[in-house]
């Protein structure tokens, strides 16, 4: 049976079950990075909504990304079901720290799949992976450089802050 | 002390590429293969803890249809558990 399985499919299934459940995390990432752009879209806040908006097509191609490799190598690609995201944040600050904790959350996601296809030998799921590591290490890192920056620019007013944040 | 070991009496079998039968004894199901991937998340679904406890406090059954809705299966719990160990392992 071990070998009907292998002529269907070159993936685990423990690391498709993964992948399934990483498309979901991109696809809450995508949401969350939505209402965030919302946020900011209502306060006027055009390049912080426009630094959302991106992120959050980003996330969905991350996903589309995902979703295409499970089904181009046999396996069973889940369209995901997202709960409720929050659409409320104290301040432009908390909107960035929680960006950063969605993208965390990501990381270690990415991570355990990536864990799961060495151990189970999946080589396939883990080349694939690799360049996700090294995305997630990046996006960490912006979000990072732009809570630095409203650190420094604490004082200023909140609309100069908005036209340090990058927009591409 | 004694013990009865009873094996599964259900069959996954897999006679050509992209195409499997599950025997239930009753009825003989094909499966392809993603229809047979979509059953094997089915029933990892509803022999979890907390499915199993749910089927239990509400109607002790579940309706499932398989193989693209062609066939509509009636499981108690013990079944449920059964198809479980029936399922999983052929994936290893």
């Amino acid at each position: 049976m071990e070998t009907a399985i292998r002529r269907d499919m070159i993936l685990d299934v423990e690391v498709v079950d993964l992948l399934n459940h990483q498309i979901m995390m991109e696809q809450k990432a995508s949401s969350k990075y939505l209402a965030m752009a919302s946020w900011c879209d209502q306060r006027e806040l055009r390049n912080s909504a426009t630094y959302f908006y991106n992120q959050a097509e980003e996330e969905r191609t991350h996903m589309m990304k995902i979703f295409k490799f499970v089904n181009d190598n046999g396996g069973s690609a889940l369209s995901p079901t997202v709960a409720e995201v929050p659409h409320e944040y104290e301040s432009l600050r908390a909107v960035f720290e929680a960006s950063l904790d969605a993208e965390i959350e990501v990381t270690k996601a990415i991570h355990n799949v990536f864990k799961t296809a060495r151990k189970t030998s999946d080589f396939t799921s883990e080349i694939f992976l690799q360049w996700f590591v090294t995305e997630q290490a990046e996006e960490e890192e912006k979000v990072r450089d732009i809570l630095d920056m409203i650190d420094l620019m604490d004082d200023m007013p909140l609309k100069m802050i908005d036209e340090r944040i990058p927009t591409e | 002390m004694n013990f009865l070991v009873k094996e599964t009496s259900y069959k996954i079998s897999s006679g050509r590429r992209n195409c499997y039968q599950l025997d239930l004894g009753y009825k003989v199901i094909d499966f392809t293969f993603c229809q047979l991937l979509a059953f094997r998340k089915k029933i990892l679904h509803y022999s979890s803890y907390e499915s199993l406890e749910a089927i239990i406090e509400e109607d002790n059954f579940i309706l499932l249809w398989v193989a693209d809705n062609k066939h509509l299966l009636y499981l108690d719990v013990p079944q449920i558990l059964e198809l479980r160990a029936t399922v999983l392992p052929i994936f290893r």
